[in-house]
C-alpha cells in the first residue's frame, strides 16, 4: 500500500463494484425506456417491464448508490479521523458478500420474487443478507469513529451516523413480513397501514440513501477537491438537525388524496414545505464556499459536478415539496411529472456527486492524474445534456398527461379516453430514451476513464 | 458546553440521532398502527377467495403494481372515468396494499365486473391487438402455466381469511370445473388463449381474471344506484341526431375509440353483442340503445354516461342506426 | 378554533420556538471559533495515518 490507508483496496473494490451495477442497472433502465415505446420488446417473462422496472430500481439504489456509499464512506471515515478502518477484514468480506447479494437480488426480482413495496421489493431471505451487511457496515463506521484520532467530528460524518441508523430503522420496521415459502411472504401490515409504513420507509430511503450520504460525500469532497473550507460549519450544524427531524415525517405526502387519514397527509405537507429551509441551507453553503473563487468552475474539472449536483438537489428539494401540495399533487401524482422528478435527483444530484468523488479517491488512491481531464469533462456534458432532456420532457409530459386526465366537456364528461392519453405519450417517450442513451454514454466515458485511472496503479508499482 | 460534546461522542450521537427519527416515524406511522380508525374493517368488505388470493400474487409476482394504481381519488374527472373514490374499507385485507404510484396503465380499482371475462383472456394475452397504441407487455404464458396451489391453504391461513382447508379445497374443485365447463359464458376466448392439455385446469391467467373482476366489487353491491338512476330524462326520449350525417361521422369516431374493442369493427360483434343488427339484446328503440350505453348492462357492459356525457352517446347512437342500416 | 386547529397551531410555534432556539445557540458568538473549527482541520487530513510504514505523503 503506497499512501498510508490501509483500506485503499477496499475502497476500490467498493468503487469498481458501483461502477459495475451503475452500467447494469443503465442498461435496463435503457431498455424500460425502449419498452415504453415498443411494447413488443417484452421478450420473456423475466425481460417484462413489471418484472424488469424493480430490477432496475434496486440495482441502481442497492448495487450501485450503496457500494457508492460504501466506497466513500470508508475513504472519508478513514481520513476525517485520521484513523485506519476499525476492522478490515470485516470490510472486506462485506465487499464480497455485498456483490454477491446484489447478484442473487437481480435474479430474485428477474423471477418475480417481489413484495410489491416499492424499493423493498426483495424477499425476506434477501433481506436478512441486506441487514446482516448492513451491520458490517455498522459495526465499521462506529468502530472507527470510536477509535479514532481527531476529537471533533466534520459534519460529513454527522450525516454518515445519521444514514446509518436510519437506514437500518426504515428497512427493518418496512421490511416485516410473514414468510409463507422462501420466495413467498405477505407484510406485517393491513392496507391503509401497509400504505403508510411503505411511503414512510419510501421516502426515508431516498433521505438516507440520496440525501445523508451524498452530502456527507459533498461537505468532504468540495471543500477537498477546491482546498477552500465549507462556508459555515454552524449553518450545517442546523440543516443536519432539521433535515433529520423533519424527514421522518413526510412519507405520506406520497399517498395525497388517498384513504390514509387526512391528518397524516397534512403533517406530511407541512413537513415537506419545511424541508425546503434545511435542503437549501447545503445549497446556500455550497455555493457561498465558492464565492470568490469561481475561476474553478473552468480551471477544475471537479467542482462543475458538485456545483451542478448540488444546484440539482436544490432544485430537486423545491420540487419534491410543491409535489406534495394538494391542488398539484391531483394534477401531478401518478403522472410522468413524477419519474421525471426522481431521475433530476438520481441522474443529476445523486450521480454527479458519486462520480465525480470516485475520480477524486482514485486519483489519491492510485497516486496519479486523472487519465484525461478531457474525458472527464465529456462524461460531464454527457450526463448534464443527457438528463436535462430525458427529466424536463418528463416534466412536460407529467403535466399534458394529467391535463388529458382531467379534461372534461361542458356536460361533465371526459374529453379524453385513457388510450389517447397513453398515444399522446410516445414523442415524449422517444426523447426520454434519447436522453438516457446520451446519458449512458456519458456514463460508459465515466467507467473507461475511472478504470484507466485505477489501473495506472499497477504501472506505478 | 455539554451540547457540543455531542459531537465529540459518535456513541451518543448515533443515539440522538436515533431519537431525533423517532418523533416523526412514533406520530405519523407508529401510533396509527394502533388506531382503528386508520384501517377500518367493515363486513361489506370480503376477504379474497383461494383463487383471487393466487390471482393477486401473481398481479404482484409480475409486477402489475409498477403500472397500474388501485386507489381512486376523490376528483371529479377520476371518478367519472373510475368510478367511486376509494374507501379505506376496501385495503382491509390487503397484504400488501396494491394502491401502486405511476399509472402508466390505467387505475384497476374499479375493474371487477366492468368487462367479461373473456375481454381480460384477450386483452391480457395481447393487448395490442384490441388496442393498437396500447404499449402494455402481452402475457401470453400466463394462459400457458398453470396454477401452483400447493401454498393456497397456508396462504389463506396466513392472511386470516377465515376459512380451512377444506373450503380452499372445495374453492378451488369449484373454480376448475365453472372455467373448465362449455357453458362458461367465456370459454370460447379462454380456449383461444389456453393450450388444449391445459384447459381442464386453472391457470395462472384464470387466476389472475378472477382477482381483477374481484376489484371494487363489494363496493359496487354496497353502493348500488336506484335502478335507471344514470339513465333518468332518457325514457321515451328521441335522439336529437337521427338522419344528422356529421353527427353519424362524429358517432363513427367515438364509436372505434370506445366500443371497436368489444363489438368489433361495423359493430360486427366480438365480447359485446353485433349492433349491426335491429335485433339488439336490450331493446332497439332510441332509449334502450341510450339506456345500454349509459348505463350499462349486466355481463360487462360498462357504464358510458360519466365519460361520455349525453351527447356523445346520442351520436354514437346515431353511428349504431348507421350500422344497422349497412348491416341490413 | 377548534382543538384540531389549536394542536396544529401550538405544535407549528413550538416547532419554530425549538427551530430557533438552536440557531441562537449555534450562532452565538462565542461559540464561533469552536464550532467552525472541523471545517479548517479537515482541509489537511491527508497526512499518512499514524500506523503506517513509509507512507508517501499526499499532496
Amino acid at each position: 500500500m503506497g499512501n498510508g490507508a490501509r483500506s485503499d483496496s477496499i475502497v476500490r473494490g467498493f468503487a469498481l463494484s458501483s461502477v459495475f451495477w451503475l452500467l447494469v442497472g443503465l442498461v435496463l433502465g435503457l431498455w424500460l425506456a425502449a419498452e415504453m415505446v415498443y411494447p413488443s420488446l417484452n421478450l420473456a417473462p423475466w425481460l417484462a417491464y413489471g418484472r424488469l422496472r424493480v430490477v432496475h430500481t434496486n440495482g441502481l439504489v442497492y448495487g450501485f448508490t450503496i457500494a457508492g456509499i460504501f466506497a466513500c464512506s470508508y475513504y472519508i471515515l478513514e481520513k476525517l479521523t485520521r484513523t485506519p478502518l476499525a476492522f478490515p477484514g470485516l470490510a472486506k468480506a462485506q465487499l464480497w458478500m455485498f456483490n454477491i447479494a446484489i447478484a442473487l437480488a437481480a435474479l430474485s426480482l428477474f423471477a418475480g420474487w417481489n413484495t410489491s413495496k416499492e424499493y423493498a421489493e426483495l424477499e425476506w431471505p434477501l433481506d436478512i443478507v441486506v441487514v446482516v451487511l448492513w451491520v458490517m457496515f455498522a459495526v465499521n463506521v462506529m468502530g472507527t469513529l470510536v477509535k479514532r484520532r481527531e476529537k471533533q467530528m466534520y459534519v460529513s460524518l454527522w450525516f454518515l451516523i445519521a444514514c446509518v441508523v436510519t437506514v437500518a430503522v426504515v428497512y427493518i420496521l418496512n421490511n416485516l413480513a410473514i414468510p409463507v415459502s422462501l420466495s413467498k411472504s405477505y407484510s406485517a401490515y393491513a392496507g391503509v397501514n401497509d400504505a403508510n409504513v411503505q411511503w414512510w420507509f419510501g421516502h426515508n430511503a431516498v433521505a438516507s440513501v440520496f440525501t445523508f450520504p451524498i452530502l456527507a460525500m459533498f461537505y468532504y469532497f468540495l471543500p477537498k477537491s477546491t482546498g477552500l473550507p465549507i462556508y459555515s460549519h454552524r449553518l450545517s450544524i442546523i440543516a443536519f438537525w432539521s433535515l433529520v427531524f423533519g424527514y421522518l415525517w413526510t412519507g405520506a405526502h406520497h399517498l395525497m388524496l388517498t384513504p390514509v387519514p387526512e391528518w397524516i397527509q397534512t403533517v406530511a405537507l407541512a413537513f415537506s414545505l419545511f424541508l425546503i429551509a434545511p435542503s437549501w441551507a447545503s445549497v446556500i453553503n455550497g455555493f457561498y464556499t465558492m464565492n470568490g473563487n469561481w475561476d474553478q468552475m473552468k480551471s477544475n474539472y471537479l467542482v462543475k459536478f458538485f456545483i451542478l449536483g448540488i444546484t440539482f438537489y436544490g432544485l430537486q428539494t423545491i420540487q419534491g415539496p410543491t409535489q406534495a401540495i394538494r391542488v398539484l399533487s391531483a394534477h401531478l401524482h401518478y403522472t410522468e411529472y413524477i419519474p421525471g422528478h426522481v431521475h433530476m435527483g438520481t441522474m443529476g444530484w445523486v450521480t454527479m456527486v458519486i462520480t465525480a468523488s470516485m475520480y477524486f479517491m482514485m486519483t489519491k488512491i492510485s497516486g496519479r492524474e486523472i487519465h484525461s481531464v478531457k474525458l472527464a469533462n465529456v462524461h460531464f456534458w454527457l450526463i448534464l445534456v443527457g438528463q436535462l432532456l430525458f427529466t424536463v420532457t418528463l416534466w412536460i409530459a407529467g403535466i399534458v398527461q394529467g391535463a388529458m386526465w382531467k379534461a372534461t366537456n361542458p356536460d361533465g364528461s371526459l374529453a379524453y379516453t385513457f388510450l389517447d392519453s397513453v398515444a399522446a405519450m410516445y414523442p415524449y417517450w422517444t426523447v426520454r430514451l434519447l436522453g438516457g442513451l446520451l446519458y449512458f454514454a456519458g456514463i460508459a466515458v465515466f467507467a473507461y476513464n475511472l478504470y484507466m485511472t485505477s489501473r495506472l496503479k499497477a504501472r506505478a508499482v | 458546553m455539554k451540547i457540543d460534546s455531542l459531537y465529540e461522542k459518535p456513541v451518543l450521537f448515533a443515539l440522538a440521532a436515533v431519537v431525533v427519527i423517532s418523533v416523526g416515524t412514533l406520530v405519523t406511522t407508529f401510533i396509527p398502527l394502533f388506531l382503528p380508525s386508520t384501517q377500518p374493517v367493515s363486513p361489506l368488505f370480503k376477504p379474497y377467495t383461494a383463487v383471487e388470493t393466487e390471482g393477486r400474487d401473481i398481479y404482484i409476482r409480475e409486477g402489475c403494481n409498477n403500472c397500474h394504481t388501485q386507489t381512486v381519488r376523490p376528483l371529479r374527472a377520476e371518478v367519472a372515468r373510475y368510478g367511486d373514490y376509494s374507501r379505506a374499507e376496501e385495503s382491509a385485507w390487503d397484504r400488501p396494499f396494491l394502491w401502486g404510484s405511476r399509472r402508466t396503465g390505467p387505475d384497476l380499482a374499479r375493474a371487477g365486473g366492468k368487462y367479461p371475462d373473456a375481454w381480460h383472456y384477450r386483452h391480457t394475452a395481447n393487448p395490442q391487438a384490441m388496442f393498437e397504441k396500447s404499449n402494455m407487455p402481452a402475457y401470453p404464458w400466463l394462459a400457458k402455466a398453470k396454477l401452483d396451489t400447493s401454498l393456497t391453504a397456508r396462504k389463506v391461513k396466513t392472511l386470516g381469511f377465515g376459512y380451512d382447508e377444506a373450503e380452499v379445497a372445495r374453492q378451488l374443485a369449484d373454480f376448475r370445473q365453472t372455467v373448465a365447463a362449455p357453458t362458461y359464458p367465456s370459454a370460447q376466448v379462454r380456449s383461444q388463449v389456453t393450450p388444449a392439455g391445459l384447459r381442464g385446469e386453472i391457470t395462472e391467467l384464470d387466476a389472475l381474471v378472477a382477482y381483477l373482476q374481484k376489484l371494487g366489487r363489494d363496493l359496487k353491491a354496497a353502493r348500488k344506484p336506484a335502478a335507471g338512476a344514470a339513465t333518468a330524462g332518457a325514457d321515451g326520449s328521441k335522439n336529437p341526431y337521427t338522419g344528422n350525417h356529421d353527427a353519424e361521422e362524429e358517432g363513427e369516431k367515438i364509436f372505434k375509440e370506445n366500443c371497436v374493442s368489444c363489438h368489433g369493427e361495423n359493430g360486427a360483434g366480438g365480447f359485446g353483442p353485433k349492433l349491426a343488427t335491429t335485433a339488439h339484446k336490450f331493446g332497439g328503440s332510441d332509449a334502450d340503445l341510450f339506456a345500454s350505453v349509459a348505463g350499462g348492462r349486466p355481463g360487462g357492459m360498462p357504464a358510458f354516461l360519466p365519460q361520455l356525457g349525453k351527447e356523445r352517446i346520442w351520436k354514437a347512437v346515431a353511428y349504431i342506426r348507421h350500422l344497422e342500416r349497412e348491416g341490413r | 378554533m377548534t382543538p384540531r386547529a389549536l394542536a396544529y397551531l401550538f405544535f407549528t410555534l413550538l416547532l419554530a420556538g425549538v427551530f430557533a432556539g438552536i440557531i441562537a445557540y449555534y450562532f452565538n458568538r462565542k461559540r464561533r471559533d469552536r464550532v467552525e473549527a472541523p471545517k479548517y482541520r479537515m482541509l489537511d487530513d491527508d497526512d499518512p495515518l499514524p500506523d503506517s510504514k513509509g507512507g508517501r505523503r499526499e499532496g
